[in-house]
């Protein structure tokens, strides 16, 4: 919960007070900028964007609300409408599938084999539509209840629930036609026999 | 999600890892440091009422005001056109949500305003432009003063112009600058190519870093490193003279309805080597670059095996050497495509060539191949 008085202190113009709710929100808003876009390219620029718009706003913020509700909202909208104006060029910033196969830096394979199946996670995710796609990252990725998703996006949370079946049920579709997922799918039916399915003790810190 | 499935199981574990993902870590010092100055900067024009009619009268008041001191601030959330923008701060502004017709003006100091993953553009102090366009080509008109603009390569030609008076400065990734002295228009390229013209007519000057040029108003003549040029024709020294025979590129500049670039069928028009342009206009770069990547695009689909369903993107970089004689030579892709489609493309540019010039050119450009 945001300290009342650090939010109030922004709303007075108080400048530390703002570069204090910076320092305290902005890895949750590259974080969920990233997820939104799966990729880094222009991740500074976009939080930049997002605090410039808190510092726009805040006055406009009320306290009966929560301010990370508030927070994420501005964050979606940034987001969205940087999603909207690279709609119409190509996208070059992110580094070509092949080159990322042959690097020769040395990492643990499990870790390159996991950066790889959460790249091949947000090429279906990006095959969503917009709103089935900010719903699904929303609820599965960030964690968010359909009630608060409901007020970020500025929908009635039948249609966040709605929206969140529909995008479950096009990713289990799409999973079949992301060849780079089929060893994982494999794997982990093979392993489906085994007592305990999700081995914790394999996943990387 | 229902563990049964073996396809739910999957997505499960998806999520999982992509949960699991370590937020980003990006130059936090610096990017706190640009958002204090910007935040700053933009704190300063009045926040805009949402009651315009009970504040009518006060605000009219204040406009007025303002006018006679001559400062003309700006709504920061609605650029409407021909709107102006007094920045006395610095730093990023980003120019995606502004419209077209939002003037930039730098009073106290140097203001660099930014399209994501296009171009930036900054301001000298005492420097005003307006944001002309920004669809496909972002067009800047430069009012006065200088603007040292840095643009993104992208394979498609002239994405980013700079319009000084009568002169017309178009790029496709490049660092330059453009400034109007004395009613001169002065180019300096310190990365890549830029091409200049009149308004309103193709490019007739390449310029390639470094190089400076010093351009009429009009854009139809000047000097490029202290050698004299004009519309057409470019001349190593002193005043031009008519030309015996045009070459290629002269003509394709001339006349940019004619095909720039020749097939391997078409030969170059036997001209006298002082007539050569240094290099080939950047129109002759331009339409024949078009066709090789038509080309090449062509041997990726022809050579890359897909399974039905699975679209394959892939970027590359592509390089070439343009000969002094129009012909293509040392053709490179990074990172390479496969051994098939890399010699089916480099076959298939043997029947491109381009304008002759005296020294050729090289080029790079960077693709996105589908299959």
């Amino acid at each position: 919960m945001e300290p009342p008085s650090l939010v109030e202190r922004c709303q007075s113009g108080d400048a530390e007070a703002f570069r204090e709710l910076f320092r305290t929100h902005r890895q949750d808003v590259a974080r969920l900028a990233q997820r939104m876009l799966g990729r880094q390219t222009d991740l500074e620029d976009i939080v930049q964007e997002v605090f410039l718009q808190v510092h726009r706003s805040i006055r406009d913020f009320r306290h009966g609300a929560r301010f990370s509700t508030w927070l994420y909202r501005v964050t979606v909208n940034v987001v969205l409408m940087h999603r909207r104006a690279a709609k119409s060029r190509p996208v070059f910033g992110e580094a070509p599938e092949h080159v990322a196969a042959v690097d020769q830096r040395p990492r643990a394979d499990e870790q390159l084999e996991r950066q790889r199946r959460v790249h091949a996670f947000h090429r279906l995710l990006d095959r969503l539509s917009e709103k089935k796609r900010l719903v699904f990252v929303l609820h599965e990725l960030e964690g968010l209840a359909p009630g608060e998703i409901a007020k970020i996006v500025g929908s009635p949370v039948l249609t966040v629930r709605t929206r969140l079946f529909y995008a479950r049920r096009e990713l289990l579709a799409l999973l079949a036609e992301e060849p780079s997922l089929a060893g994982l799918a494999e794997e982990l039916t093979a392993a489906a026999s085994a007592p305990d399915d999700a081995s914790p003790a394999k996943e990387p810190a | 999600m229902n563990g049964k499935d073996p396809r739910e199981t999957t997505l499960r574990r998806l999520v999982r890892d992509a949960r699991a993902e370590p937020a980003p870590e990006l130059d936090w010092a610096r990017l706190e440091q640009r958002l204090l100055v910007e935040a700053g900067r933009r704190a300063v024009p009045a926040k805009r009422s949402r009651y315009p009619y009970a504040w009518g009268a006060l605000a009219v008041a204040a406009a007025v005001v303002l006018w006679l001191l001559g400062t003309h601030p700006r709504a920061a959330v609605s650029p409407a056109p021909d709107a102006s923008m007094e920045i006395s701060g610095s730093l990023q502004q980003l120019a995606d949500t502004d419209e077209v017709g939002t003037r930039y003006e730098a009073t106290t100091r140097e203001v660099t305003v930014r399209h994501v993953d296009r171009a930036k553009w900054t301001l000298d102090k005492g420097s005003s432009a307006l944001l002309a366009g920004k669809g496909d080509v972002i067009r800047v008109r430069l009012e006065r003063g200088s603007v040292l603009s840095e643009v993104v390569p992208n394979p498609k030609p002239e994405t980013f112009v700079v319009e000084a008076a009568g002169v017309r400065v178009a790029v496709h990734g490049t660092v330059f600058r453009v400034a109007l002295e004395g009613g001169r228009v002065l180019v300096d390229v310190r990365e890549g190519t830029v091409g200049v013209g009149p308004l309103g007519d193709t490019p007739a000057f390449l310029l390639k870093a470094p190089a400076h040029g010093n351009f009429a108003a009009d854009g139809r003549s000047g000097s490029i490193d202290g050698r004299w040029v004009s519309a057409g024709q470019a001349h190593p020294a002193g005043p031009p003279k008519p030309p015996p025979v045009r070459s290629a590129s002269a003509s394709a500049s001339a006349s940019p309805s004619a095909p720039a670039t020749t097939g391997g069928a078409l030969p170059v028009a036997p001209v006298a080597s002082a007539d050569l342009p240094s290099e080939p206009s950047i129109n002759d770069i331009e339409s024949g670059i078009a066709r090789i990547v038509d080309k090449t695009s062509d041997c990726f689909a022809r050579h890359t095996q897909s399974a039905d369903g699975v679209q394959i993107t892939v970027h590359t970089a592509l390089s070439l050497q343009i000969l002094a004689d129009g012909a293509v030579t040392n053709v490179d892709f990074q990172p390479p495509l496969s051994p098939a489609a890399e010699a089916c493309a480099a076959a298939s540019m043997k029947q491109v060539r381009f304008a002759a010039s005296k020294q050729g050119t090289t080029v790079t450009r960077l693709l996105e191949l589908k299959k």
